[in-house]
């Protein structure tokens, strides 16, 4: 059972989103409900941070009376369900959507001027998070890592990972994966200790992912990956490493 | 007699130790300043313990050669390719690791630091060779060693009011303007490097003219007609700059006019479609026709909301930024982007008031995203870039997304040189991560999916 929230501090409105999510609900047959329909952020926050579970969100961005406006309340509830939907209803059309999907993930944005529109996009965004979660439960279970940027905690493919490097900035790290840099604050040893044996030191500062490492360099001590790159390796590890992988080949 | 031998030695270890501290931090401070923003401890340590083992390095090698006084001219030759070469290429080798950026810049300007210990030094050397000869030949040991410590200790730290001068103008700034171009740089890195040698080449070839008094007027001379040089540059380059600023004022308020005369035409818009629907919605009142009345009110509803001008929208984003420079800087750009007629996005969404950077550093970086963006985004189908800024209480981020025609290699990018177009055009993006490198509260992430190329820069404010 999925818990579907609501926070719209407009009485009529709520009103037409709890009437819609419920038949819209009942008429698929939807393993879900709508389980607060509230027009106080505070009060949802309340509920979801005794209760932390992947949920669905319709949020208002205007909330009038409250220290939270849409955005920060977003960022609130993904503290606590950092895979949940949080889909966004406001007055305007030229809202800064794409803010709100790059930081907080939104999965999309509901005008609430035009009634029947508004309902449709309700409609549509249960539909979208049904299907999604279809999708994701026939995907193969993936390992992630999860580094914190700042503020932000970011979840990294385990398998798309090249390499971590130190930086010349202290206690930095920067990390090489498939499609992304990172800049960091971490400690390769941390690092090290959650992901060997399939990552492994191979200088003072790089730590590098086995199966992304294409050949050796003795002579240079250099090791290239798969996608090109070059990383250092001490000479206490060499030895280590043409074993290890030897071992992979076979 | 024999306490005395060792107290001599004493004396004198503990004053090449307070020497080679001057020294060497002198090095540090003055070649920093003309490098760095701010001072670097890290490299300050490492730098006076490397300065130490060679300051040994050079006594023994001296004593090696000019134990009979056999190989004079050989130990001269050797001590002075070892006092100016060492000490140099430890220090260029320290600052390179860190900063792997200009090698030129990065060694002019420890030959400049050099000149002026060299400069210093030795005209002390001859001043107290001139004036205070009959200390020298004195039997007292301990004003000896006084004289010893007014060349090696009092000689360098002279480089200090050099320090205070170039920082006074901030002459750094300048300094980096004579590394624009690779020509500039390597004239200039030249010129340094003359700069440096012309004191031990003349006190090599010369050596009994550095002794008279019209060395020691030369040397004053040469001192201040240098840093006079460097300061008319200094001056020349910012006037140029200063000319070039205005220019970009200029344009700046042309475009803010432009953004205005467009509001100012969608105002007009506005109010005459508003008139029209108004005298239609009175018409309908008037007969009564409450249906009609209704979907009239649910059409200009829509009406209004789906033509709202994009000027409109994007002045309301602009207006949330409260720095002039940042606003005129992202006019200019949102004018630029037009004309190439690519999409462009504009999101801030919050106020803001402070930046947590060096404003001249965060325009350039910001300039340097938002070009990048923009030539890649020409190069894609669908041409869209978006520009996202988020000011929140902690940290301020921003978010640069384009479309591209070729997907770029991530890790490549970061190489200097770099471009998915040639020679020499990747440079941006290698001075932009130099820049954020520089602070400690900067983050810069880049990330790539199918379409959209993305770059992050996140500004942390300090607590």
């Amino acid at each position: 059972m999925i818990s579907i929230f609501a926070c719209e501090d407009d009485s009529l409105i709520r009103g037409a989103i709890e009437k819609e999510i419920k038949s819209h609900i009942m008429i698929l047959n939807y393993d879900m409900e709508l389980t607060l329909c509230t027009g106080d952020p505070e009060e949802l926050i309340e509920y979801v941070r005794e209760n932390p579970k992947r949920g669905v969100y319709f949020l208002d961005i205007e909330l009038r009376n409250s220290k939270y406006d849409g955005f920060d309340l977003g960022k609130e509830l993904r503290k606590y369900d950092s895979r949940g939907f949080i889909i966004y209803v406001t007055s305007y059309h030229d809202l800064a959507f794409k803010t709100f999907q790059y930081h907080i993930e939104a999965l999309d944005y509901i005008v609430k001027s035009d009634p029947e529109e508004m309902l449709s996009g309700i409609r549509r965004c249960i539909d979208t998070v049904v299907k999604r979660m279809e999708e994701e439960a026939n995907d193969e279970r993936k390992e992630y890592y999860t580094i914190k940027v700042l503020d932000t905690v970011k979840h990294i493919l385990i398998s798309d990972i090249y390499f971590f490097e130190t930086s010349s900035r202290t206690h930095r790290i920067i990390l090489y994966a498939e499609n992304e840099r990172i800049d960091f604050i971490g400690k390769l040893q941390e690092i090290e200790d959650d992901l060997s044996p399939r990552f492994i030191r191979t200088h003072r500062s790089f730590l590098l992912n086995i199966d992304k490492i294409k050949e050796l360099n003795v002579k240079r001590n250099e090791i290239i990956m798969t996608n090109g790159q070059v990383c250092l390796m001490s000479r206490q590890m060499k030895s280590l490493l043409i074993k290890k992988i030897e071992e992979r080949s076979k | 007699m024999r306490d005395m031998q060792t107290y001599m030695w004493l004396v004198m270890f503990g004053l090449l130790i307070i020497s080679a501290i001057v020294n060497s931090y002198v090095w540090f401070t003055l070649s920093s300043e003309l490098l760095y923003k701010k001072k670097n401890l890290d490299i300050c340590i490492k730098f006076t313990i490397g300065y130490f083992i060679y300051a040994f390095l050079l006594i023994a090698i001296e004593i090696l050669f000019a134990w009979d006084y056999l190989e004079y001219a050989i130990a001269g030759l050797v001590g002075w390719f070892w006092e100016i070469m060492g000490a140099c290429v430890l220090l260029i080798l320290l600052y390179y690791r860190r900063n792997k950026g200009d090698f030129l810049k990065i060694a002019s300007a420890v030959f400049i630091c050099q000149f002026y210990l060299k400069n210093f030094t030795s005209f002390f050397e001859t001043f107290s060779l001139k004036f205070m000869i009959g200390f020298y030949q004195s039997e007292y040991f301990l004003i000896q060693a006084l004289m010893a410590l007014f060349v090696q200790v009092v000689g360098p730290a002279g480089g200090l009011i050099i320090l205070i001068i170039l920082r006074k103008v901030e002459f750094r700034k300048h300094f980096a303007s004579l590394f624009d171009t690779r020509k500039k740089g390597i004239i200039t890195y030249i010129l340094c490097f003359l700069l440096m040698c012309s004191d031990p080449v003349i006190s090599f070839f010369y050596a009994d003219w550095t002794n008279s008094n019209l060395y020691m007027i030369y040397a004053v001379s040469i001192g201040f007609v240098i840093i006079l040089l460097m300061l008319f540059i200094a001056t020349f380059e910012t006037n140029r700059i200063k000319l070039n600023s205005q220019e970009t004022l200029i344009l700046q308020q042309e475009a803010y006019l432009q953004s205005l005369e467009g509001l100012q035409r969608e105002m007009q818009a506005f109010r005459h479609d508003y008139k029209n629907m108004m005298s239609g919605l009175y018409l309908q009142a008037n007969e009564g026709d409450i249906i009609g009345v209704q979907n009239f009110v649910k059409d200009s509803l829509q009406y209004f909301e789906r033509n709202l001008g994009t000027e409109i929208k994007q002045v309301t984003q602009l207006n949330n930024i409260h720095n002039m420079q940042v606003k005129s800087l992202l006019m200019v750009k949102q004018i630029e982007i037009q004309e190439k007629n690519i999409d462009f996005k504009l999101e801030v969404l919050k106020q803001i008031e402070t930046i947590g950077m060096d404003v001249e550093d965060f325009l350039r970086c910001l300039g340097i995203l938002l070009d990048n963006a923009i030539e890649a985004a020409c190069e894609s189908r669908d041409k869209r870039v978006s520009l996202m800024l988020l000011n929140e209480d902690k940290e301020m981020t921003v978010v640069v997304e384009n479309t591209f025609g070729k997907k770029p290699e991530l890790h490549k990018i970061w190489e200097k040189g770099h471009s998915s177009k040639g020679e020499n055009r990747g440079i941006g993006l290698s001075s932009y991560r130099q820049i954020v490198e520089q602070y400690s509260n900067t983050m810069a992430s880049t990330s790539c999916n199918d379409s959209t190329f993305i770059q992050e820069l996140r500004i942390r404010r300090a607590a």
